[in-house]
């Protein structure tokens, strides 16, 4: 997680850490490293705090806004990555913030705003060419002396944060992967913001060089269907029924919601199909409309469960209760179909936020990323929530498989 | 030392193989003398073990033929979006 190792069992004794915990629902791996020195992690919230976080004459989002241009400019992975989530949680969506990152020209907001941007870019790369004049461009615009001193200490603190994540070596623990998803990169893309990856090659320059294919087995069926064969979607259809099914039942709980919902998934794909850009997998597309499809279920009977229902996520540690011992084969109590019946009525116990977590990582056997993708949720966030859906199924078949079960 | 709940914190990482090695033998040498964390691991692996095998929430075949058939016409009855159950 870095060259240096923090006293991590320690890690929530520290304030600061406990604050972080509580916003992000983990410890950034960029204070982890520091946890030898709790009086300095608290000195830099602090700073952090007063300069990002406090009311000021420039707004929290124009200020992420800077910070974002001088880490990208910086080639710090690290804190692009964090700062793009930290967007988020202000609640911008959308592939906005990531669009600041790889070229603020590009992005559609305001000229002033792009001007600021402009000037601090400059600060952050050329700081010694940096004059009045540039200073009076931004008077022009309508920015005062105090927004100015503000972008000018964001861009020191930028500075700061993205050399002491070079120096400790802190692995992106935020979403790198967002990165690429937003803005319709193939996987992998976005270790151009990666200088151990490619040395020092200028962002723009690494945006423009080939990407790495993504391989999907359904490209070609994809690419028929496009030209008008419907036998290729068919074929695309029976492919991926299962998977589909499987997603649709475990969100809607019904065999009934999954069966309809399966047809309109693949229907709504089918009409869809034009606006598929080949930017993830044509089966990491499905499974997202699926999940549109089974949340729409649930809102539309009024169910009490609901995918993005409370941020419980944020509890700290989920109590196992049920503690004893297994035998070594528990699967040898039942037969197959008396097993499956177990786990089907164990995964219904779970809530559904962590439900959906657990079938897709466990049962379909999707990797944590393409998982977080379909989700549209953080690779830690994922995480959180497949931990504690995994906990809750190992407590929910306890009673059937544990050692008192054996006995029955 | 690593704490009953750090090793709880990481239990999924650990079941995934994702952990680095520092944090890894931290999780181990816990788990060598905490026979409940053992205990709430060993079940955790089963039941992922048992879930991953189950075929849990399967298509039945009748229906994924029904589907199938209804797919197809869905599909061929019309433009694209006329659908009579389109957005539903």
């Amino acid at each position: 997680m870095s060259y240096i190792r923090g006293a991590s069992a320690d890690a929530r004794d520290i304030p600061a850490l406990r604050d972080f915990e509580a916003s992000f629902g983990f410890i950034p791996n960029f204070y982890r490293a520091q946890t030898n020195r709790p009086d300095l992690i608290n000195a830099e919230a602090g700073l952090f705090e007063a300069v990002m976080v406090r009311d000021s004459a420039l707004t929290r989002r124009l200020k992420e806004y800077v910070f974002l241009v001088c880490s990208s400019r910086n080639l710090s992975t690290y804190c692009v990555t964090a700062h793009c989530e930290m967007v988020r949680m202000l609640g911008i969506e959308g592939p906005e913030p990531e669009q600041i990152a790889f070229d603020h020209t590009a992005a559609e907001i305001p000229e002033r705003e792009k001007a600021l941007l402009d000037f601090v870019a400059k600060v952050n790369s050329h700081p010694r060419t940096v004059g009045p004049d540039d200073v009076d461009l931004l008077r022009a615009r309508g920015f005062e002396d105090a927004h100015i001193l503000e972008a000018v200490l964001v861009v020191g603190l930028a500075k700061f944060a993205n050399f002491v994540a070079f120096g400790l070596g802190t692995v992106p623990d935020f979403d790198p992967f967002r990165v690429d998803t937003l803005l319709g990169l193939p996987p992998g893309a976005e270790k151009i913001l990666n200088p151990s990856s490619v040395g020092s090659i200028p962002m723009n320059q690494g945006a423009e060089a080939p990407a790495p294919e993504l391989v999907d087995d359904d490209a070609d069926l994809v690419r028929r269907t496009r030209s008008g064969d419907l036998r290729a979607f068919d074929e695309l259809a029976q492919r991926h029924q299962q998977r589909i099914y499987r997603t649709l039942m475990a969100i809607t709980r019904s065999p009934d919601d999954a069966e309809d919902g399966l047809q309109n998934v693949f229907f709504k794909a089918f009409q869809h199909l034009g606006g598929f850009q080949g930017a993830s997998k044509f089966v990491t597309w499905l499974t997202r409309i699926a999940i549109n499809e089974g949340a729409e279920r649930l809102r539309a009977r009024k169910d009490l469960e609901s995918l993005d229902a409370d941020d419980s996520d944020k509890e700290t540690v989920y109590q196992s209760k049920n503690i004893a011992d297994w035998q070594a084969n528990p699967e040898e109590l039942y037969s197959r179909e008396e097993l499956r019946r177990h786990v089907e009525q164990g995964l219904l116990k779970v809530p559904v936020k962590y439900r959906i977590v657990v079938t897709l990582r466990d049962l379909q056997q999707l990797s944590a990323e393409e998982t977080a993708e379909v989700l549209q949720i953080g690779i830690p966030a994922m995480k959180s929530r497949l931990l504690r859906g995994r906990l809750m199924l190992r407590e929910a078949l306890a009673p059937v498989l544990g050692k008192k079960a054996a006995h029955v | 030392m690593f704490k009953c709940e750090d090793v709880l914190s990481e239990l999924s990482g650990y079941l995934d193989n994702e952990l680095v090695a520092d944090l890894r033998r931290q999780v181990e040498a816990h788990l060598e003398h905490c026979t409940t964390c053992r205990a709430v691991y060993d079940s955790t692996r089963k039941t992922l073990r048992i879930v991953t095998d189950s075929g849990s929430f399967e298509l039945a075949e009748d229906v994924s033929i029904r589907v199938a058939e209804r797919i197809r016409s869905r599909i061929s009855s019309g433009l694209p979006g006329s659908g009579p159950a389109a957005g539903s």
